[in-house]
C-alpha cells in the first residue's frame, strides 16, 4: 500500500545532506565557460548599437554575442514574437541584448560595467491605464455571457461599482534560471536546464540554433523551485547557453544571479478589474459584470491563457445567475509576465472575494453570511461557462470550517476588541478556492511514461513530469510501487529527458501528478499483465524450459483482477498461489517477455467551445476554504496574522505529507502576494526591488501564529488517478483570506464606508486608507 | 615589528579537515570557495547579499585558546580571509557515515524540504538551534525555532513543516558538533598561529589582518584609503553587487583590543569588533528595549558576523541601531597614531554618509552612558516586513518621568532625512509637560516641521510623515502599558 502513505520526498536524503545536484552544482568540465547576459538600460525604444569592444578587451572575456549570432531570434509558447536577444525594438528595461563569455564571474561582472548602448528612446508604457489609453492590446478574450446581466443589474435592489487592483509577484524560486549546454558530436546539443518544460526548451533551443528537434536533448533533473516561472521563461536562457556552446564548442553555463533574474524575467500579471454587481437585501448576487485587464508586459508569452483562467475563476466559489465577464491583456513595456501558481485564477477569485466584502459592508452584514448565501449549492451548481460542479463539497467546507474555527464566537470577540481604543484593530475573513483542474488548452492534457523493470525487480520510471519540489516524482514512485506491490524504495524516478519522453506538456496547471501518474500507471498495467500471464502459466504448469517458453499474452484468457500485487508478492487470488515478484521478473526475462513499457495518457471528457465560452474545460475542481485573523497597528499600518485555519478537499490524497506541504506553502506564498510582496519600479520602468533586501517574501516570523490544516474525506473523484485531486495551485488562492481580513479590520475604522485598498496591502497601503477615514 | 610573525595564507578547518588556502583564493566569499574551489556545492548561493540564508554555514572561532560555540553565518558575503583559524561546518559535515543527524532526520520526515534549495541552509540553522539547546539543556519551543530560522527564506513550504521538524527534534539524539569538530586536538593545531599577522597579496588585491591595534593604526595612517572590514556584512554585499570592490582592506576582526565589552559608571563600552549577537546578549539586562530592537534588527547570521560599530560607521539614515544610540547619548571613540578622541554621535553625522572622522582614524569602540533616574524608553522600527527588513522609519524616545510629568525627553528618528537625527526642539517642548495622550499627539503633529523624508522603494514621503506623527501616539500608548505593568 504505497499510495496514500506519508512517505518522505524521494530526494529528501539528498536535500538534507546537500547531495542533491542542481544545475550550478554540476562539476565544471575543463573547458567550460560562463555566460553573463547584459540587459538594455531603457524600457522602450530602438537599439542602435551595443558598444562592447572595451568589455571584450577586459581581462578574462573570451567572446561576446548578440542577436545577429542567432539563426532564429523569436520564441513564444503561444505567439512566437519575443526576441531571445534584443534585435532592434526594445520590449522592456533590462531585456537581455548581449552575452558576455568568460571563465570567471567576477571578471565578467567587471566587464559588464564597460558595456554601453546607443538607444533611440521612446516613451514607455508602464501600466494598464496608459496601455488602455494608447489602445495597446496583446489579446482580447471572447466574453463569457450568462443570462442578461444588464437587466439583472437594473432590477437589482442594490448595486455597487468599483475597481479591484492587484499587483504582480516575483516567483522568487530559490534557484534562479539556470542551464548548461554541452556541445555533442555532429552539432548536436544537450541542455541541462532548470525548466518546467523540457520539450519546449528543446524546441526553442533547436529553433534558435537552426537545428532540427532530434538534434537537441533537454534534461531536467530537478529545479530549485519553479512556481510557473520556469514554464516558458527558462527556454530563452537555455538558447543563449546553447548558442555559446555551439559557437565555442565548449560547455556553456548560464546561471542568473537573483538580481538579474528578477529584472529580466516575467512575473505574475497585475490586474485592474472594473465591476458592477447587483444584489438583493440579503446579499444574494443577482448579476455581475466585470471587465478585466491584465498587464501582459512586452510580449504575449502565456498571457492569453492566463487571462482566460481569470475569467473562469471570477466566480470564486459563488453562483452567478447572470453575468457578463470580459477581459483583455494589455501590452506594456514591462518584463513579459508569465505563468505563476494560480495562472490568473487568483486575480479572478480575489475580485469576487473583495466584492463580497463590499456587499457585506454595504448591507452591514457579516461577509461570511453573504458567502454562505452565494456559495454553489443544490441546483445552483453550474458555472458561468456552463460546467456543472459534480459532488460539490463547498457547502460542507464552509459549514465545517465555520464551526471548527469557531467563527461566530471569534467575531464577537473581535467586535469587542475593536471597540476599545488600543491602537490595534483585528479583522477576520473566510474565503474559498474552487480551482478548475486541467489545461484549458485541451491538447496539453496528455503525457507519456516509460517504465523499465530491471532483473532484480527494481524499477526505473521516466515521465515528462519535472520535479520542482512539489513531490510529483514521489507520487509517481508511489503509484508505480503500488502497482507492482513493491516498496517505494524499489522505484526510482529518473531525470526528465526529451529523449525518453517527448512532446510533453509543461509540468503546470497543477496537473503534473494527474497526467504523469496516470501515464505511468497505464504502462505498469501492461507489465502487470505480462507478469500475471506468466504466473498464470506457472499455475497451469505450462512447460517453460530450454525448448518451450511462456506463450504470447492472450488477454481473452487473462483476468488481471484475479491477481494481486502486494508485499513483493504476486498472488493469484482464486488459487491462492503466491510468487515472489523479483523471481517472476527474472523468469519473465528468461522467457523473453518485455519488462519495459511506454504508455501515453490523455485526460478524457474535456471540451470547451471558445466561440460560445461554454463547455467543460476542467476535469474536476479542487476546493478549499480558509479563515484568517489579523491584527493591524493603526499607527503604522503594520499587521500580523494571528491565526489561519484551512480545510481542503483533495480527494484521496496520494501522499498526505506532501499534500499538506503544498497547502502550507501555497497559502504562505499567496499571503505574500497580497501583503508584503511589492514590486517597485522607477519612472523609467526599471525594477528597483530586485533582491530579497528590497522585495519581501514572507519569512518564518510572518506565518500565522496558529496554523491549522485539515482535509475532508472525499472518495468521489473517480475521474482522476486513484481518486486523488491536484493540489499545487488551489491553496494559493486561500492566501487571499489574509487580505480580506485586513480589509475587514479596516472596516472597523471607516464608519460604514467601503474600504478601498489595493493588493498588496502593504503597511503603507493600510495606513493611508485608515488615515483617509480618520 | 621584528618579533611579529607574518603569515601569507589562511588556515581553516572545513568539517574537521584542515585546509591551507593561498592568498589567491582568500578574497573569495566563503560560499564561492566551498562550492567552486573545494567541491562542496551543498552550500547554495541565492541572493549573494546575506538576506536569504541559503548559504548558511556554521563557524566557530578560537578565542583564548577555546572554540566558540558554532554560529550560523552567511557565507555568500563573507570573504574567506575573515575565517583564518576558524572551524567551518557545512551541510556536508552534518551526517556521520551516511547516518543523518537529528536535524536532518526531522527535516526529512516532516517534509521540511521541498525543492531542496534552501534546505542545506535551513539544516545548518536548525543544527545551531539543536547545538545550543543541547548544550544549555533547553527545550526547543516554536518561538525559539522561529528566532533561529529568521534568516532563512523558503519559498516552498510556508515554513510550517520546518517548524514542525525543529520542534520535533529529540535532543537526546543530538550528537554535538563541538564534540566532533571542535576538540582540543583541533585547536592545538592552530594555537601557535593565533598571534600571527596576516598579509595576503595578489596582483590586484591586498589585505592586512593584524592582531594588534597599534599595527592597524600605523597601517591606516600609511594607507588612509584602505577599507576597514570587521564582519563585512555590509561591504561584502556592495562587493558582490559590484558597487564598491574590497580590493584593498584592513581587517579588524583579529584585533583582541577591539573585542572588549564592559559596564562601568561611565556606561557600556562596546569594542569595534563586538558582534551584534554578543552585544544583544550583553545589554539584555541594562536595556531590555534595545535588546528587543536588536532581536528584530537582522537575522542571526548577520548578527553573528556583523558588528554594532559597523552599523554606526555605515551611518545609513535607516541604520536600525542609530536612533537608539543617539537618544542614549552614545559616543564613538576614534583612534589614530596621534591619539584618541571621543565624538558624540549627535555631532558625528554631518550629512548623508559624511562623518566627523579623519582618514587616518579608526573607530575603536562605542560608549553608551547609562540612563540615571526614572527613564522610560521606546524604540520602533517600521518596515514592510516585521523581521529582517530595512526600515522605512525608525524612532527612539527616552523620557524621564516623575509624578506624571516629563522632566526630560530625548527623541531620535531615522528614515526621515539624510542622517539619523535628534529632535531638540520637540525635546525642549516636551520637557515639563504632563505625560498624557494629548502631549504626545501635539508633539507628533509638530514633527513634520523638523523632518525631510524622501519617497523611495520602501515608502512614500507621505507615509513617512504620517508614521512619524503617529509614532508619538503609539509611543504614549505603549509606555503607558509598560508603566502599568511595572
Amino acid at each position: 500500500m504505497s499510495i496514500g502513505q506519508n512517505i518522505p520526498h524521494d530526494s529528501s536524503y539528498g536535500h538534507v545532506t546537500g547531495e542533491s545536484v542542481f544545475i550550478d552544482d554540476r562539476a565544471f568540465t575543463g573547458s567550460e565557460v560562463l555566460v553573463l547576459p547584459v540587459g538594455v538600460p531603457a524600457a522602450a525604444g530602438v537599439l542602435k548599437k551595443i558598444n562592447f569592444e572595451a568589455a571584450l578587451r577586459s581581462p578574462g572575456v573570451l567572446a561576446a554575442y548578440t542577436a545577429k549570432d542567432l539563426r532564429h531570434n523569436q520564441w513564444g509558447t503561444i505567439i512566437p514574437e519575443q526576441p531571445i536577444l534584443v534585435q532592434d525594438q526594445i520590449g522592456h528595461y533590462d531585456e537581455p541584448a548581449l552575452l558576455l563569455v568568460g571563465m570567471d564571474m567576477d571578471e565578467l561582472l567587471r566587464a559588464r560595467s564597460l558595456v554601453t548602448f546607443e538607444i533611440e528612446k521612446l516613451p514607455a508604457i508602464l501600466n494598464i491605464d496608459d496601455a488602455i489609453q494608447r489602445d495597446r492590446y496583446i489579446y482580447k478574450a471572447n466574453p463569457f455571457i450568462k443570462g442578461n446581466v444588464e437587466e439583472a443589474l437594473q432590477k437589482a435592489p442594490h448595486k455597487l461599482s468599483g475597481i479591484f487592483e492587484c499587483g504582480g509577484q516575483e516567483h522568487f524560486y530559490m534557484e534562479s534560471q539556470a542551464c548548461i549546454a554541452y556541445p555533442l558530436e555532429e552539432g548536436q546539443v544537450e541542455v541541462h536546464s532548470s525548466s518546467q518544460h523540457p520539450s519546449e526548451t528543446q524546441h526553442v533551443v533547436a529553433e534558435a540554433l537552426g537545428l532540427q528537434l532530434h538534434e537537441v536533448v533537454c534534461v531536467v533533473k530537478r529545479m530549485g523551485g519553479g512556481f510557473g516561472g520556469k514554464e516558458s521563461q527558462g527556454a530563452p536562457f537555455a538558447a543563449m547557453a546553447a548558442l555559446v556552446a555551439k559557437k565555442l564548442k565548449r560547455p556553456a553555463r548560464l546561471c542568473l544571479s537573483k538580481d538579474d533574474d528578477m529584472v529580466m524575467t516575467g512575473k505574475r500579471h497585475p490586474f485592474k478589474n472594473f465591476y458592477d454587481v447587483g444584489f438583493d437585501d440579503d446579499g444574494r448576487i443577482l448579476g455581475l459584470k466585470v471587465k478585466l485587464f491584465a498587464d501582459g508586459g512586452a510580449y504575449a508569452d502565456l498571457s492569453s491563457s492566463i487571462l482566460e483562467r481569470a475569467l473562469f475563476h471570477i466566480d470564486g466559489a459563488y453562483f452567478l445567475p447572470d453575468a457578463h465577464i470580459e477581459g483583455s491583456v494589455v501590452r506594456t513595456n514591462m518584463y513579459s509576465n508569465t505563468a505563476f501558481r494560480g495562472f490568473g485564477g487568483p486575480q479572478g477569485t480575489m475580485t469576487i472575494e473583495s466584492i463580497i466584502e463590499e456587499i457585506a459592508t454595504y448591507l452591514k452584514k457579516d461577509a461570511l453570511e453573504i458567502r454562505e448565501l452565494n456559495c454553489y449549492q443544490g441546483d445552483r451548481n453550474t458555472t458561468h461557462y456552463g460546467q456543472k460542479i459534480d459532488h460539490n463539497p463547498l457547502p460542507e467546507l464552509f459549514a465545517r470550517l465555520k464551526k471548527d474555527a469557531d467563527y461566530v464566537a471569534r467575531r464577537s470577540e473581535i467586535d469587542a476588541f475593536n471597540a476599545k481604543n488600543t491602537g490595534k484593530i483585528r479583522g477576520l475573513s473566510l474565503t474559498a478556492t474552487k480551482f478548475g483542474i486541467a489545461f484549458t488548452a485541451r491538447f496539453l492534457n496528455q503525457g507519456n511514461a516509460l517504465v523499465n523493470v530491471h532483473k532484480d525487480g527494481t524499477v526505473q520510471v521516466s515521465t515528462g513530469a519535472t520535479e520542482m519540489g512539489q513531490g510529483v516524482n514521489t507520487k509517481i514512485q508511489q503509484v508505480v510501487a503500488h502497482a507492482f506491490g513493491v516498496p517505494a524504495s524499489f522505484v526510482k524516478v529518473m531525470a526528465t529527458s526529451t529523449e525518453k519522453n517527448h512532446n510533453t506538456s509543461a509540468t503546470a496547471a497543477s496537473s503534473g501528478s494527474d497526467i504523469n501518474c496516470a501515464a505511468a500507471l497505464k504502462a505498469c498495467r501492461e507489465i502487470q499483465k505480462r507478469v500475471a500471464w506468466l504466473l498464470f502459466h506457472i499455475i497451469q504448469g505450462t512447460p517453460m524450459n530450454d525448448i518451450n517458453e511462456c506463450p504470447p499474452l492472450d488477454m481473452t484468457k487473462l483476468k488481471l483482477e484475479d491477481f494481486e500485487f502486494s508485499g513483493k508478492i504476486v498472488s493469484h487470488t482464486p488459487s491462492g498461489t503466491q510468487h515472489n515478484w523479483a523471481d517472476l521478473v527474472k523468469m519473465a526475462y528468461i522467457n523473453r517477455m518485455s519488462l519495459g513499457e511506454y504508455a501515453h495518457f490523455k485526460t478524457d471528457g474535456l471540451g470547451f467551445d471558445k466561440s460560445k465560452s461554454q463547455g467543460t474545460p476542467f476535469n474536476y475542481f479542487t476546493n478549499g476554504v480558509a479563515v484568517s485573523e489579523v491584527q493591524v497597528d493603526t499607527w503604522t499600518g503594520e499587521y500580523k496574522v494571528l491565526r489561519t485555519d484551512i480545510l481542503m478537499d483533495l480527494g484521496r490524497s496520494l501522499n498526505p505529507g506532501i499534500d499538506r506541504g503544498q497547502v502550507t506553502g501555497a497559502f504562505v506564498q499567496g499571503m505574500g502576494w497580497v501583503t508584503s510582496e511589492k514590486l517597485f519600479h522607477n519612472a523609467e520602468g526599471r525594477l528597483l526591488s530586485h533582491s530579497p533586501t528590497t522585495y519581501k517574501i514572507p519569512n518564518v516570523q510572518d506565518t500565522p501564529r496558529v496554523f491549522n490544516i485539515e482535509f475532508i474525506e472525499n472518495h468521489e473523484n473517480k475521474q482522476n488517478i486513484h481518486r486523488s485531486k491536484a493540489v499545487g495551485e488551489p491553496p494559493f488562492l486561500l492566501g487571499i483570506s489574509v487580505w480580506t481580513a485586513i480589509k475587514d479590520a479596516i472596516r472597523y475604522k471607516t464608519a460604514g464606508k467601503l474600504v478601498n485598498i489595493k493588493s498588496p496591502a502593504t503597511p503603507e497601503e493600510v495606513l493611508m486608507e485608515i488615515s483617509r477615514h480618520a | 615589528m621584528s618579533d611579529q610573525k607574518i603569515r601569507n595564507n589562511i588556515n581553516i578547518f572545513i568539517n574537521g579537515t584542515e585546509r591551507s588556502v593561498a592568498a589567491s583564493e582568500a578574497f573569495k566569499p566563503l560560499a564561492q570557495f566551498l562550492r567552486y574551489s573545494n567541491q562542496m556545492p551543498g552550500t547554495k548561493i541565492v541572493c549573494a547579499e546575506g538576506d536569504c540564508g541559503a548559504c548558511t554555514v556554521l563557524v566557530s572561532r578560537l578565542s583564548d585558546g577555546k572554540w566558540s560555540s558554532p554560529q550560523g553565518i552567511n557565507s555568500c558575503i563573507a570573504p574567506l580571509y575573515l575565517f583564518d583559524l576558524c572551524s567551518v561546518m557545512t551541510v556536508e559535515g552534518l551526517a556521520q557515515d551516511q547516518q543523518l543527524s537529528e536535524a536532518q532526520t526531522q527535516m526529512r520526515e516532516n517534509h521540511g524540504g521541498q525543492c531542496g534549495y534552501c534546505t542545506p541552509g535551513m539544516v545548518c540553522s536548525l543544527s545551531a538551534l539543536a547545538e545550543d539547546c543541547h548544550r544549555d539543556g533547553k527545550t526547543i519551543t516554536e518561538k525559539k525555532a522561529r528566532n533561529y530560522l529568521t534568516g532563512n527564506l523558503c519559498r516552498c513550504t510556508g515554513y510550517e513543516p520546518i517548524l514542525k521538524a525543529a520542534t520535533n527534534m529529540d535532543l537526546n539524539k543530538w550528537q554535538s558538533l563541538a564534540g566532533k569538530y571542535l576538540t582540543a586536538s583541533h585547536s592545538e593545531k592552530f594555537l601557535s598561529q593565533s598571534q600571527d599577522d596576516l598579509i595576503l597579496e595578489t596582483e590586484n588585491l591586498n589585505a592586512f589582518a593584524p592582531v594588534g591595534l597599534k599595527a592597524a593604526l600605523e597601517y591606516k595612517s600609511k594607507n588612509p584609503k584602505t577599507r576597514l572590514v570587521a564582519g563585512a556584512t555590509d561591504l561584502g554585499v556592495l562587493h558582490n553587487k559590484g558597487r564598491s570592490y574590497l580590493d584593498s582592506v584592513l581587517v579588524l576582526n583579529r584585533i583582541t583590543e577591539l573585542s572588549q565589552m564592559s559596564h562601568s559608571e561611565k556606561g557600556t563600552w562596546i569594542g569595534a569588533r563586538v558582534s551584534l549577537t554578543a552585544f544583544e546578549n550583553f545589554i539584555a539586562d541594562k536595556h531590555p528595549e534595545f535588546e528587543r530592537l536588536i532581536r528584530i534588527f537582522a537575522s542571526p547570521q548577520i548578527k553573528n558576523q556583523g558588528t554594532l560599530l559597523g552599523n554606526v560607521m555605515n551611518g545609513s539614515p535607516i541604520g536600525d541601531t542609530l536612533p537608539a544610540l543617539l537618544a542614549l547619548n552614545a559616543s564613538v571613540e576614534l583612534a589614530s597614531v596621534a591619539g584618541t578622541r571621543v565624538v558624540p554621535l549627535t555631532s558625528f553625522y554631518l550629512g548623508y554618509k559624511v562623518f566627523d572622522i579623519r582618514p587616518d582614524e579608526i573607530a575603536t569602540g562605542l560608549l553608551i552612558p547609562p540612563l540615571v533616574g526614572n527613564w522610560q524608553t521606546k524604540l520602533f522600527k517600521v518596515s514592510v516586513r516585521k523581521d529582517l527588513d530595512i526600515s522605512a522609519v525608525t524612532f527612539a524616545g527616552a523620557f524621564r518621568i516623575e509624578n506624571g510629568t516629563i522632566q526630560e525627553a530625548r527623541l531620535a528618528m531615522g528614515g526621515v532625512g539624510p542622517t539619523v537625527i535628534r529632535l531638540p526642539d520637540l525635546e525642549k517642548d516636551l520637557a515639563g509637560k504632563s505625560f498624557t495622550e494629548r502631549t504626545f499627539a501635539e508633539a507628533g503633529a509638530k514633527v513634520t516641521q523638523f523632518i525631510t523624508p524622501i519617497s523611495d522603494l520602501r515608502a512614500s514621503n507621505d507615509y513617512r510623515n504620517k508614521v512619524a506623527e503617529n509614532l508619538f501616539s503609539k509611543c504614549y500608548f505603549e509606555l503607558q502599558e509598560d508603566m502599568q505593568c511595572l
